[in-house]
């Protein structure tokens, strides 16, 4: 008897351990290295359809349900393609899941200039032989300065969708009412300024950002590569951090910061770190802030609820008052084929079906400006963004680049430790300098 | 020949039983018995999900064990776990206590009542409760505003002082349910004769709860205390849902730290170490809360 219960209560505890230990279990151990395919696409027309997966579907995007049923009605007779809809708030852990499982999607979303980290760890197909077969015929219909945003090492990995980077809607009608003029460039100071002429005059919070989608992380982001350029330091080395994160224009950068929250300017006052992206946009719409943080790619749907006269305005600078040096810079909306996608050849076809111009038309169509030649823009805010990008870099640098746990630190911790948690500038950039290593 | 046939009989039922347990059986060693050994031995390897495994042996742990951070986030899990327990043993039974007390056609729709939030998804009651404390347009701030304590609004999921409490006090408003139908089923298994020799002692309600009905269902409550602390120290929806584990890392505990070393940084190995120090921890804490609850049982 007494036997048994110890039995009994032996496998109880290793049934407990092993129900709660299921959930930090990978599946299989793949061990499949990446490799690029030595010829250009040479697809063939398959027996039977093949069933391919199509990590794609923007539904934020006015655009993204039209663009992918012509995409699938394309290949009809061909592909059976699974449309995925893009979890942003997850989309790193859904790429390293869906890779690592050795079965992942054939396509996946994500941003050309943020391609290094999955490129370091062999995930992505070289897309070079594809793109420049044929004298480079398919090369040749991008728009060459956003092919580049996803060339690394001379090689091709992440092609670019549409032009999408941080921008800044103003509610010109509060502006006004606060005597601010609209600024075509501006310094912090400035921004500062303006800031404190708007919630004093026009009554209302100045400014808001999200910490959705990282969005918050913007501000120490450019700061400190704006601040990096007027000290003369290269791009390059801010991306990989072989920078000295102690020196004085760095923590200046979190002190503007800090002081700028402080001063309550930050919507809604108290909560204004974790703001939704939903609650900061109904905001702004309701006439509640006067700017608003966002991308670029959403003008037509601001635009679309805005009842007072919008406007978009350049990222303020806090080294030289220029544009071209705020720290803001040209990005894009991209997709990839990993290294281990099943079939990669018809995966680059896909693709060059989606960059044809009659697809990126509809994306054109709905106020987003893609990266490919010879799709005509109609809409005058589009336009005006496409000249706002002309003005940045997309090799502008970025502390996020040096590796994935800096990304992590600036995306969801730094703000936090700065205003709530009140640590110094200065461990702060000493925990960034330890993280850099 | 009797015996014979007896003996048969036995090992038919056996056969039977085994057939019935087999498929329950085969499902919880595939699904978590497996990966749970694999963990382990992965616990042991570097890893990023991609590239080929490395032994690294007891590297992980040891890092585990340096990381000041970490360890913050092993004490907000216990934190969590342990508070929540508490929070839905007591409330729980209270609420059977007094759902026992106020009938059965009343109770049986308080008890259902009651027991409703634990039967709604993790995500509804998340977000249900990020809008009720939303500083700007929650019903919680608004409330204070309404009874003139505006001064005590506040961003509760933002505040490095409520928001982990928060969180405690959605998980104890989840799990109570489970201990308070536990509960009240062993107390109306009760004789009422207890009741009524406690009764005519002079003893009122609150001490028949205390003196007489506590104690003799003492292992029901560990059973549903048990049940609620595994339950919450696995707890990853319910802080995602409602802060991420931010601001910051203030409410990160290990199993949102877990997917984010695994998925995010690609330490495939690190993540797994973390799940077997916190599966000891669960372990331990089972056991130590088995005792506290054992002792006497009382038949009647």
């Amino acid at each position: 008897m007494l036997r048994m219960k110890k039995v009994s209560l032996i496998i109880v505890v290793v049934l407990c351990f092993a129900l709660v230990m299921t959930a930090c279990n990978s599946t299989s151990g793949t061990t499949a290295t990446a490799t690029a395919p030595a010829t250009a696409a040479t697809a063939t027309v398959p027996a039977e359809k093949i069933k391919l997966k199509f990590y794609g579907k923007i539904v934020e995007y006015t655009s993204g349900e039209a663009m992918c049923k012509a995409l699938q009605d394309k290949f009809k007779d061909k592909y059976e393609i699974e449309m995925i809809q893009v979890d942003w708030g997850n989309l790193e852990k859904v790429v390293r899941t869906g890779i690592a499982s050795g079965d992942p999607a054939d396509v996946y979303q994500w941003w050309p200039t943020q391609l290094k980290k999955f490129i370091d760890s062999q995930m992505c197909l070289d897309l070079t032989p594809y793109l420049e077969a044929d004298s480079g015929a398919w090369k040749n219909t991008f728009v060459p300065s956003a092919l580049d945003s996803g060339k690394y090492d001379g090689k091709y990995y992440g092609l670019p969708e549409d032009s999408n980077f941080a921008i800044m809607y103003a509610n010109a009608d509060l502006f006004e009412k606060a005597g601010v003029a609209i600024p075509s460039v501006w310094t912090w100071d400035e921004f500062v300024q303006a800031s404190k002429a708007i919630k004093e005059k026009a009554e209302v919070f100045p400014f808001v950002v999200s910490s959705e989608s990282n969005l918050i992380a913007w501000l120490p982001r450019f700061g400190m590569a704006s601040t990096s350029m007027k000290a003369g330091i290269k791009s390059e080395d801010l991306s990989t951090g072989k920078v000295d994160f102690t020196a004085a224009y760095f923590t200046d950068v979190l002190k503007n910061l800090k002081d700028y929250n402080a001063a309550q300017y930050l919507y809604p006052g108290k909560g204004s770190i974790t703001q939704k992206r939903d609650e900061a946009k109904a905001a702004f719409i309701q006439g509640k802030v006067a700017i608003l943080a966002e991308v670029s790619s959403f003008a037509a749907v601001i635009a679309k609820d805005a009842t007072f006269k919008l406007t978009a305005i350049p990222w303020p600078s806090m080294g030289n008052k220029s544009n071209a040096e705020n720290g803001d810079k040209a990005d894009f909306d991209g997709l990839f084929v990993p290294a281990n996608a099943a079939h990669p050849d018809a995966s680059v076809e896909l693709l060059k079906a989606f960059y044809s111009p009659e697809i990126m038309k509809i994306h054109a169509d709905n106020g987003y400006a893609p990266c490919v030649k010879g799709v005509e823009i109609s809409n005058p805010v589009i336009k005006a963004l496409v000249d706002i990008s002309g003005g940045m870099s997309s090799t502008t640098g970025d502390p996020i680049n040096i590796n994935a746990k800096m990304n992590d630190y600036f995306s969801k911790m730094l703000m936090a430790d700065l205003c709530l948690a009140n640590i110094s500038e200065a461990d702060i950039m000493k925990k960034i300098a330890e993280l850099a290593k | 020949m009797n015996k014979l046939s007896s003996k048969s009989k036995n090992i038919q039922r056996l056969i039977l039983g085994w057939i019935f347990i087999l498929p329950a059986l085969f499902f919880i060693i595939y699904a978590s018995v497996f990966p749970a050994i694999s963990n382990f031995i992965l616990s042991f390897q570097k890893w990023d999900g991609f590239l080929a495994k490395k032994w690294v042996w007891f590297e992980n742990y040891i890092q585990f064990f340096k990381d000041g951070d970490v360890l913050r986030y092993l004490y907000n899990s216990v934190y969590l776990s342990f508070l929540s327990t508490l929070g839905a043993v007591l409330i729980g039974l209270f609420l059977a206590a007094l759902v026992f007390k106020i009938g059965s056609k009343l109770g049986s729709f308080a008890r259902l009542v009651f027991f409703i939030p634990g039967m709604i998804p993790v995500a509804i009651n998340g977000l249900l409760f990020v809008f009720i404390l939303n500083p700007q347009m929650g019903l919680l701030n608004n409330f204070l505003k309404l009874i003139g304590l505006s001064s005590y609004n506040n961003a509760w999921l933002e505040d490095s002082r409520t928001a982990m409490n928060c969180i405690v006090v959605v998980n104890i408003w989840m799990m109570c349910g489970i201990t308070m139908v536990l509960s009240y089923a062993a107390i109306r298994m009760l004789p009422a004769s207890l009741f009524e020799s406690c009764k005519i002692d002079g003893g009122g309600y609150i001490r028949q709860l205390f003196s007489i009905v506590f104690p003799i269902i003492k292992n029901v409550i560990g059973t549903a205390a048990i049940y609620t602390l595994a339950a919450n120290f696995k707890t990853y929806g319910i802080v995602q849902v409602m802060t991420q584990g931010g601001p910051g890392d203030i409410t990160r505990t290990i199993p949102i730290n877990m997917i984010n070393t695994a998925f995010n940084f690609g330490e495939f190995g690190y993540a797994a170490s973390m799940g077997v120090v916190l599966s000891l921890v669960v372990v331990v804490s089972i056991l130590v809360t088995t005792k506290f609850f054992g002792g006497d049982i009382y038949e009647f």
